[in-house]
């Protein structure tokens, strides 16, 4: 309970949100209120002034919170919405916002990619099965969400779990703990050397007090002298966010995941065609 | 200047609503379309992590996770376009027979509820080459 | 000896179970009415091959040498026997095959034979042959006739390895096997409910006495560290000088096995219900050969019994109790097959009788020791022998009178078939004789050689009234045989000519039934006194390894005239009372009222076992089952419901939908990871 009172900025917008997003899913004839959405809007802000680093004001930053702003909202309207093809329509906006957040953090091949691959190719298959299936339009099930209080409130839960880690750890002895906890579990996954930054951390506790941001979570640019290349073949800073660069990685590090993935593309596509229903064996 | 912590945030959130949509909605294309939310929770955290680390790890594994979410949509596609045809219906809860058998149906659990929208009027289109016929409402309406 | 020794001592027993197994495999095809024929070719052969070891064991001990090759005579290490023998003790073994080899249980299958087992062999096999050519007359047409015969070979295996085993626990094996073979039999008209009954009685009251039994070999086993007869005999006296006690134990627990087998009383009660089965089954399992190895076992086990006094006098006043017992009963009976029966019980008491003055040594005038061991068992396996003949033929008889009236044996529905069937008449009148104890004829002797080793019993130190007791009671036994045996010859044969409806037509036997009549009466005629008072028979059994040796053979001439004054007064009364004054009978019967019921009633024992142990066995077993109803099902009911409520609970999370699932999975991701940032924030 203590723990719940002095946390109660992130506590809050969790419940706020939970509450908004429970009550705007689909429950038998009720429109979703106004309310709802004031609700959400407001969890929303206390997420983004509580918990977001502060803001410079440049261009990128701007685009940050627009593109993250319209994903969140496009992502809410996309699960609570009544009608699967509306479903798919706010699902391509969001797929449109992530690409602009890939472009902000400097992976403009992927965002190409993914609007390719996503509005181009999954969301119109979408389309067709349901233009396929579903030519009534709106449906019962569609009208009925399942359970919906008990998997918000548990995906909500999940989620102020994972936002706790990211919590500035001003003050806070225990969530500095917890940060420097994931580093000391996980080490490599962050791409730092392993011996000397177990000792830094152990030893000069005072490391993440000292500064404001912690550094390891917090830090706004990539420091070259941190960020040590794993291989020879990855890129160095000056190719950084180039397809190049991606080239290089994908075909030389990971040359043969690359294949495999090219394989199991195919196997999909094979797979896909012998399940799919035939034209012969009747009317779909 | 970009800050790691926000964009993990925004992934968090997309990965989140993307469970709730997975376990809440009964169409199964709305469930597939949940499960590619999360899946772009993730990617995002994998490009912010790779900027952030300054190398392509992350971007070469956000590729590979497209791809493989290609596979994975192609596939549940077709598997849904094949339940489909047995039920005729989309709504996953007709699939239970994993259900231990003592227990109710699940469908049982709901009344039907009836619908709140009407069968949607498409506009009649007359075929090509013919001139439409003149029609009072028409003209009204216009 | 010759090579041939070990292959005709172990064709003995194997040619009565190749019979058996060849029977009962081919009997319903193929021999059908021909059954007989495997079964009375392999007794004949065993019984040859009996004879001819016996005559060996006849020539062989004057000139026997000591042998260390296993297949051959040798003879027993005398230096370490419990008692000093004073004749070569010769032991024919062949080595058969190791049953169990552990730690401290060797138990091999190996044949010995000693002249007890000679004796008893040739008794069994030459009897079986008889009997079972009777039976292929008497069973003639039965349905089960091939079935019979199977059983029928199967139980002369038995009682073959039952005689030869060299150890107690192959002994028990076989013991247990004549056991079923006689259930078999017994129940073999299994149709008819009497008769499923009387064979269910006998294998229970049986169990009662094979458990004793078992519990003794336990005791002899833990005592003795061996089950081996020759051992169990050398280790005696170092037992006797550590744990005395034990002895008088082990022997009583050995002789309620004896008792269950033997049919003593209180166990003797199945005995006449078992007349139940065929006649040839009543003449020779429950007449001459099964009933008595009980008798076989004690003697077997003598030298353990004469460490006993106590045990002794409870073998001798069981044996007392259940020979006047037995033979009162037999006074009122009309049942001809059940007088014999009853009178069968009561001369194996006879035997008990004599086998518990065995340890009896009292020191005679001139100060030297008699040792009356080897004589009182010698007049017990002399009794057994010559019943064996003469109640076999008595049975067959019996059986013939029930071929030639329709199954019929109540001896009040017939009379005066003496012109009809002479032969069996005078076959008849030959056992009754035996039975009675006509002088010269072999019951005579075989009885008298039982009177004097109880006689000498009374003169020995310490128990001289209870023996004295004893040798009245046998005095009057005998008076009584020789009285019902002759109300049965003469309620039977003599008298006007009288035929139960059931008889069509009243005729004299075929020959393969009055054959083995005859045979046997000549057996019984002159066998007590071929062996009898020449001492061959004593001489004989003096060198099996189980007994002393040749002790003191006491001759009493006041004693022999005495039982053929008995003998002489019996037969007068009961000429007197059921041929010259029929009246006298029934008087006697009404004005003794009370006594003829309950000798009629079996003196009230089956109904007194009833109330006794069958009641309150049937009350203890519905308690236990109302017990095991409420009590123990309802344990299990709740342990089993446990499960299944823990399952009603638990169920809904199965209830098939992919969501839900999800949903599980989901949460189980968030209690991780709470899990893991608390572990973490410390």
């Amino acid at each position: 309970m203590q723990w719940l009172t002095e946390h109660w900025l992130l506590v809050l917008p969790m419940v706020l949100g939970a509450v908004a997003v429970a009550w705007m899913m689909p429950k038998g004839a009720s429109k979703p209120s106004w309310l709802a959405w004031l609700l959400g809007l407001a969890a929303l802000g206390i997420v983004g002034g509580t918990l977001l680093r502060p803001a410079d004001g440049e261009l990128p930053d701007v685009l940050f919170h627009l593109f993250g702003g319209v994903a969140i909202v496009a992502a809410v309207l996309m699960i609570t919405n009544r009608n699967p093809a509306y479903s798919a329509l706010w699902f391509a906006v969001v797929t449109l916002a992530v690409c602009g957040l890939f472009l902000l953090q400097s992976a403009p091949f992927l965002a190409s990619a993914t609007v390719i691959v996503y509005a181009g190719a999954i969301i119109v298959t979408f389309l067709f099965v349901l233009m396929l299936a579903q030519q009534a339009g709106a449906t019962n099930y569609d009208q009925n969400s399942r359970q919906p209080v008990v998997a918000v409130g548990t995906g909500f839960v999940l989620l102020g779990a994972l936002l706790f880690v990211l919590l500035p750890s001003k003050e806070q002895p225990g969530l500095a703990a917890v940060q420097t906890g994931f580093v000391s579990l996980a080490p490599e996954a962050l791409g730092r050397d392993q011996t000397p930054q177990n000792s830094e951390l152990a030893g000069e506790n005072g490391l993440l007090q000292q500064d404001r941001n912690p550094p390891i979570l917090n830090s706004a640019v990539p420091d070259p002298s941190r960020g040590k290349p794993q291989s020879t073949s990855t890129t160095t800073t000056s190719t950084f966010g180039t397809m190049r660069g991606l080239g290089r990685s994908l075909f030389g590090d990971y040359l043969f995941a690359v294949e495999l993935a090219g394989t199991l593309l195919l196997i999909a596509s094979i797979g896909a065609i012998v399940i799919a229903p035939k034209r012969s064996s009747g009317k779909l | 200047m970009t800050v790691l912590t926000n964009y993990l945030i925004v992934g968090s959130i997309l990965f989140v609503l993307g469970a709730i949509g997975f376990l809440t909605r009964r169409n199964l294309i709305t469930m597939m379309l949940s499960a590619e939310m999360m899946l772009h929770g993730v990617s995002l955290n994998l490009v912010s992590f790779s900027k952030y680390h300054g190398n392509m790890q992350g971007q070469a594994f956000t590729a590979f996770i497209l791809t493989v979410a290609a596979c994975e949509a192609g596939l549940a596609l077709a598997l849904i376009l094949t339940l489909y045809k047995r039920t005729k219906s989309l709504d996953v809860n007709l699939w239970s027979q994993l259900a231990d058998a003592e227990i109710d149906s699940p469908h049982e659990e709901e009344p039907a509820v009836p619908l709140t929208q009407p069968a949607q009027e498409f506009p009649h289109l007359t075929p090509a080459g013919k001139s439409p016929p003149f029609q009072k409402e028409t003209a009204h309406r216009v | 000896m010759s090579e041939l020794t070990p292959a005709l001592l172990w064709l003995i027993p194997v040619a009565p179970l190749l019979a058996s197994v060849f029977i009962a495999f081919f009997g319903k095809a193929l021999l059908r009415g021909r059954s007989h024929v495997p079964c009375v070719a392999a007794l004949a052969i065993s019984t040859l091959c009996a004879g001819s070891l016996m005559l060996m064991f006849l020539a062989a001990p004057s000139h026997l040498k000591p042998d260390p090759t296993t297949h051959s005579f040798h003879q027993e290490p005398s230096e370490h026997a419990p008692i000093a023998p004073h004749a070569p003790q010769p032991v024919l073994t062949t080595p058969g095959y190791t049953w169990s080899d552990t730690d401290n249980l060797h138990v091999r299958l190996d044949l010995q034979m000693d002249a007890m087992t000679a004796i008893m062999l040739c008794m069994v096999t030459f009897v079986s042959l008889l009997v079972s050519i009777y039976a292929s007359g008497y069973m003639h047409g039965d349905p089960g006739y091939p079935r019979f015969f199977a059983a029928f070979s199967l139980f002369v295996f038995s009682m073959c390895m039952l005689v030869l085993a060299d150890n107690y626990l192959t002994m028990f094996v076989f013991w247990e096997g004549v056991g079923l073979c006689s259930y078999l039999l017994i129940g073999f008209w299994f149709q008819k409910p009497s008769a499923a009954a009387a064979a269910r009685k006998a294998f229970v009251v049986n169990r009662i006495g094979d458990f004793g039994f078992i519990l003794g070999i336990f005791l002899i086993w833990k005592t003795f560290d061996t089950v081996k007869f020759s051992e169990v005999f050398e280790r005696i006296p170092h037992v006797a000088e550590t744990n005395p006690a034990v002895f008088t134990t082990i022997c009583l627990l050995l002789f309620l096995g004896a008792m269950g087998k033997s049919a003593q009383f209180p166990l003797h009660v199945w005995l006449p219900d078992a007349m139940e089965g065929p006649t040839p089954v009543s003449a020779l399992i429950h007449a001459a050969t099964m009933v008595t190895a009980g008798v076989y076992m004690v003697a077997r086990s003598t030298p353990l019994f004469v460490m006993s006094p106590t045990a002794q006098m409870v073998v001798s006043g069981i044996g007392a109790i259940t020979a006047l017992l037995a033979a009162l009963i037999a006074l009122t009976q009309y049942d001809l097959k059940r007088v014999l029966a009853y009178s069968t019980v009561s001369q194996l008491g006879y035997m008990f009788m004599a086998l518990g003055a065995a340890s009896l040594v009292y020191t005679k005038n001139d100060a030297t020791h008699v040792d009356l061991s080897t004589f009182a068992v010698t007049a017990a396996m002399f009794h057994l022998l010559t019943h064996a003949f003469f109640k076999a033929l008595l049975f067959l008889g019996a059986g013939s009178v029930m071929h030639s009236m329709g199954d019929v044996i109540d001896m009040r529905r017939f009379s005066g078939l003496r012109h009809v069937m002479p032969h069996t008449r005078i076959t008849f009148l030959i056992g009754s004789l035996t039975l009675a104890g006509c002088p010269l004829l072999s019951g005579f002797w075989s009885k008298d050689d039982i009177l004097v080793a109880l006689f000498e019993g009374t003169k020995a130190g310490g128990h001289e009234t209870f023996f004295t007791v004893i040798l009245g009671v046998a005095v009057v036994t005998a008076f009584l045989t020789a009285f019902y045996s002759f109300r049965a010859y003469n309620m039977t044969f003599l008298g006007e000519e009288r035929f139960p409806e059931e008889a069509h037509h009243p005729h004299e036997s075929p020959p393969t039934m009055t054959l083995p009549l005859f045979v046997l009466a000549g057996f019984s005629l002159v066998i007590g006194l071929f062996l009898g008072p020449t001492g061959v028979y004593a001489r004989q059994l003096a060198q099996s390894t189980s007994l002393p040796g040749h002790g003191e053979h006491p001759h009493n001439y006041l004693l022999m005239a005495l039982s053929a004054a008995i003998f002489f007064a019996g037969y007068g009364l009961a000429r007197w009372m059921y041929v010259k004054s029929p009246a006298v009978s029934a008087g006697l019967e009404r004005g003794l009222k009370p006594l003829h019921r309950l000798s009629l009633n079996k003196f009230f024992l089956d109904e007194l076992f009833n109330y006794l142990l069958v009641i309150p066995v049937k009350v203890l077993a519905l308690l236990c089952t109302l017990f095991d109803k409420y009590v123990l099902d309802g344990l299990l009911d709740f342990a089993g419901s446990i499960p299944s409520t823990i399952g009603r609970i638990v169920r809904p999370i199965q209830n098939g939908l992919v969501s839900h699932y999800a949903w599980i999975m989901l949460l189980g991701v968030v209690l991780f990871l709470i899990q893991m940032l608390r572990a973490l924030a410390g």
